[in-house]
């Protein structure tokens, strides 16, 4: 068995920021990832991010993503890669299996659950033929891989990611038939959608898909318009030719981990769907464990970041690492630029809602004493 | 044709795992009155696969909140209990070493 | 608002929804109080739904085999398909030590009436293929069975709704009214229910429920853990091996597993390995004490997927996919279960403490009591499960 002051699972931008922070402060910390490579979504991104400019907005995901990597090496972090933490138990002991052959116990005195988030899915008739995939599949093969999945897609969803990933697919050299959004209005950020409408593809909002056609494999896409109340209105369904459809219609926390550690779930549709409560300071219902990033609530890499960083220099500070004082200016900073990053329409929905989770987090741990049956 | 395309959109897979189709999930919701994602799991099987629902658990949510005309952050997800990603029983059973 | 009942059901497991079933089918007006949001959150929706006829002894023996008796017909009558399945029981042994025990269970068994057949190494790996080297020798029979228990714990509940019973989820009792020598009422969360007869079936919780009415009922929750797999392609000819150690050690005799030096079998691994007719194993068990914790704790899976593969090598390369625990109503004076009225208050009956063996149990139990409390007699003798059987042991307790 391991043992450490810091465990973090989960390598992407929130987890690599909080292992910087704490092992800064001077803890030992283990990060771990399933991954072959480090950086969770975040190499995924060869656009220009979103965002302030003091966030890197401006820079590719992937180049903040190396000098994450650089500083975690500067500081010592012990970085475990290609492997999994299959689970969570008493003691905040740790499962893991590392190359699929070598098993361990890793126990950490605080622990980080930074496992980002899971695409959701959208059934449809057809949705298990090939050439339906996630958004994130796709990335990754374009981005990383470096392949095509198909030659003529369909997207269906156009938040940000189904924005960039019909950007990603053109760059790729792949036709975009059309993009298709059930809300009567672009999910995305203005700056994105301009770029594809620039591309002459066309976006069919207040539409989604009806079926998917094919023998073997995705041939057709068959779309159909919706009323106000989101029913599909008959007569209105046009059949596009297409071999891959693209589905990007959010994510949601992958909370496993925190299920099984115990921690106390909310919920807010704002930031994805259910998702462990959690203080200022990132920690759960349950003491130690910490959650940053998209498992905290669907956000950005520059908020998971910041999360990830408020978590580390938490855990560092009840370790002894860091004086109170130190641990609240520091803290302060980055409250101040969590601000700013959920600023504007969007931003304000997202910081009301996560208001919102720290205050039922509060009134839960008021009330865990006194649960009362009154017996009439 | 409407009746048609009725049947399709029930007979549509939820579970990819296990194939279960919509129209069985909701048979059991309304067969057993059920209010749990964890129920509709045991009842069909829906969740149990290899993935553990990691796919279809927030469609079944879905589901379900349409039946019994609750919001989805009314109810729970499912229950989750390790291991969060499959593994093989030969490394269950070692300890610190590696497997050969 | 008030409700009332002839009988009140504390407990929606398996063995309260039987109950409630059987009282049902003979017209009483039951409720049945569950603090869960359904059925099956409980011992009965965390087990294996295994039910191997020959593990049973005396005086069980003879409820475990009219229950299979029941079990054979019950999707039929019911209405809904518990998924019987006609798998039989292999008992195996991998240590050769256990032969003349395993010889000895034979005879036991056959003077039981029950057909069983000793089956040596060879034609064991003849039969079955999967099974491993070590295995020593085997003992089969086919009367017993394997069933879903979430279908027959929902089956049960389904059609004794049908047949008027009423269930209320979400529902705790907290407090039990009494006048003199009998119960008036029942208090929960959600309102009072005035009852004629109130059985207590909350299994591993039923001490609390007994407490409420100054009663000690000796039961306590023995947790047990499993492992699930993805499926393999379906056994030959046994799809559900019992460990001999089950049998000899961990089940049933609570002072061998206490004071083994064998940390295996101070956790009570030895398990019963089924597999469903989809394909998946659940790999079973452990028996510990740890309150009413359900967590799964790796040193236990450690040792139970060891074991495993002890008998069914292939197990080594499939993969887990899951794991989970549950508590078993478990009798710490004698193992048995209580299945009884007391005598204060009279209208008080008590069915629990079915510990490992509550799902091969569940129907005979509800068919029993109901018997208990409309006809006031049954069709078997349950004197050996009566509640008074403690006395003694409480005495000596207490002293
Ligand atoms: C297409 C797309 C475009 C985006 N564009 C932008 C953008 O321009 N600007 C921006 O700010 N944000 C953007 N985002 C959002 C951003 O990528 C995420 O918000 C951010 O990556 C979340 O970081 P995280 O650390 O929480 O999770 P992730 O980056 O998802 O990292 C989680 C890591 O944990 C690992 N993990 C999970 N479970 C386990 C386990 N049990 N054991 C071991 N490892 C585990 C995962 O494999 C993963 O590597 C985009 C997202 C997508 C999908
Ligand atoms: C790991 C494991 C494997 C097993 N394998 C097998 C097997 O293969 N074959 C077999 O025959 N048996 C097996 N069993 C045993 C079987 O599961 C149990 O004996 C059986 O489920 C007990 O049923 P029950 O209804 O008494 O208890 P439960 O299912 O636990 O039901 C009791 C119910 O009472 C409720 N309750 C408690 N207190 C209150 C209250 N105050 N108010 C309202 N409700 C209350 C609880 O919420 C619970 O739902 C196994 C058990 C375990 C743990
Ligand atoms: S899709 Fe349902 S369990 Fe995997």
């Amino acid at each position: 068995m391991k043992k450490c002051d810091v465990l973090v699972i989960g390598a992407g931008p929130a987890g690599l920021c909080c292992a910087i922070e704490a092992a800064r402060a001077g803890a030992d910390v283990i990060l771990i990832d399933e991954n072959r490579r480090p950086g969770g979504q975040l190499f995924k991104q060869i656009h220009k991010f979103f965002g302030s400019k003091q966030h890197k907005a401006g820079i590719r995901g992937f180049d903040i993503g190396i000098e994450l990597l650089e500083e975690v090496q500067r500081y010592e972090v012990n970085m475990l890669l290609n492997t999994v933490a299959y689970g969570i138990f008493d003691d905040k002991t740790v499962e893991i299996v590392k190359d699929e052959r070598i098993t361990d116990t890793i126990q950490g005195k605080k622990i980080l659950l930074a496992t980002g988030a899971i695409e959701n899915p959208v059934a449809f008739p057809g949705w298990t033929l090939p050439g339906v995939m996630g958004a994130g599949a796709a990335q990754t093969m374009i981005n990383i891989h470096r392949v095509l999945p198909g030659r003529r897609f369909v997207i269906l969803g156009t938040g940000n990611v189904g924005l960039i990933i019909a950007y990603q697919l053109l760059q790729a050299g792949a036709d975009v038939i059309a993009l298709v959004e059930a809300a009567s209005k672009i999910g995305g950020y203005q700056v994105h959608a301009s770029k594809i409408r620039r591309a002459g593809i066309p976006i069919f909002t207040s539409h989604t898909i009806k079926e998917v056609k094919g023998n073997m494999q995705v041939e057709e896409v068959v779309i159909v318009q919706l009323d106000d109340s989101w029913k599909p209105i008959e007569g209105t369904e046009r059949t596009l030719s297409a071999d891959c459809v693209c589905i990007a219609a959010g994510l949601h926390p992958s909370i496993e981990l925190a299920q099984m550690a115990g921690c106390a779930l909310g919920f807010s549709s704002e930031l994805g769907g259910h998702l462990p409560l959690h203080n200022e300071d990132m920690e759960t219902t349950v003491d130690g464990i910490y959650v940053a990033g998209d498992i905290a609530g669907v956000e950005e890499a520059s908020t998971a970041m910041e999360e990830g960083r408020l978590a580390g220099i938490d855990m560092a500070q009840k370790l002894g690492h860091l004086s109170k004082d130190k641990a609240q200016d520091k803290k302060e900073k980055i409250r101040e630029n969590l601000f700013a990053l959920r600023s504007g329409s969007f931003g304000y929905l997202r910081y009301k809602a996560k208001l919102n989770i720290i205050q039922t987090m509060e009134a839960i741990k008021k009330n865990q004493e006194k649960k009362q049956w009154s017996y009439k | 044709m409407e009746r048609k395309l009725q049947e399709r959109k029930v007979n549509n897979i939820v579970c990819r795992c296990e194939e279960v189709t919509e129209q069985e999930i909701r048979d059991a919701i309304r067969k057993f009155n059920l209010t749990t994602v964890d129920e509709v799991k045991r009842l069909t099987r829906a969740g149990m696969g290899l993935c553990q629902g990691r796919t279809c658990g927030s469609l079944m949510e879905k589901i379900l909140s349409e039946e019994i005309n609750k919001k989805v952050s009314e109810l729970l997800p499912l229950k989750k209990r390790p291991p969060v990603r499959p593994i093989k029983i030969k490394l269950l059973a070692k300890k610190e070493r590696e497997s050969e | 608002m008030n409700k009332t009942a002839d009988v009140t059901v504390v407990g929606g497991g398996v063995i309260g929804c039987s109950i409630a079933y059987y009282l049902a089918k003979k017209g009483a007006d039951v409720i049945v109080v569950e603090k869960n949001k359904g059925p099956s959150f409980g011992a009965s929706g965390t087990n294996q739904g295994a039910c191997p006829l020959q593990l049973f002894e005396p005086p069980v023996l003879e409820l475990a085999r009219q229950s299979l008796k029941l079990y054979k017909n019950l999707s039929e009558e019911i209405g809904y398909d518990i998924e019987y399945d006609n798998v039989g029981a292999l008992v195996c042994s991998v240590d050769e030590k256990q032969y003349s025990d395993m010889k000895k269970h034979v005879e036991k068994k056959k003077k039981q009436g029950i057909n069983v057949r000793l089956i040596e190494r060879e034609e064991l790996l003849k039969l079955e293929p999967t099974l491993g080297e070590n295995v020593v020798v085997g003992v089969e029979e086919w009367e017993s069975c394997g069933v879903n228990p979430f279908k027959v714990n929902y089956g049960f509940a389904c059609a004794a709704r049908r047949l008027g019973a009423r269930f209320l989820f979400s529902t705790e009792v907290g407090k039990i009214e009494k006048d003199k020598d009998k119960v008036t009422s029942v208090a929960t969360d959600k309102g009072k229910i005035i009852t004629n007869f109130l059985v207590n079936a909350a299994g591993a919780w039923s001490p609390q429920i007994g407490k409420m009415l100054g009663l000690v009922i000796p039961v306590k929750p023995r947790r047990g853990q499993i492992i699930v797999t993805e499926p393999t392609p379906l056994n030959k000819r046994w799809r559900c091996i019992s460990d001999a150690d089950y049998l000899l050690t961990t089940a049933f005799d609570l002072k061998a597993t206490e004071v083994s030096k064998d940390k295996r079998i101070k956790l009570g691994v030895a398990g019963v390995y089924l597999q469903e007719s989809t394909g998946n194993w659940t790999i079973g068990s452990s028996r510990d004490f740890a309150d009413y914790n359900t967590n799964v704790t790796m040193q236990t899976i450690r040792y139970i997927a060891k074991r495993a593969i002890k008998f069914i090598p292939k197990l080594k390369d499939v993969s887990c996919i899951r794991t989970f625990a549950g508590l078993r109503p478990f009798c710490y004076v004698d193992g048995l279960p209580i299945l009884s009225k007391v005598d204060n208050p009279q209208n008080f009956v008590i069915a629990t403490g079915h510990a490992g063996e509550g799902i091969t149990l569940a129907p005979i139990t509800g068919k029993l009591i109901s018997e208990l409390i409309v006809e006031n007699k049954t069709s078997l003798p349950i004197d050996a499960f009566s509640f008074s059987r403690f006395k003694n042991a409480y005495l000596q307790n207490l002293g």
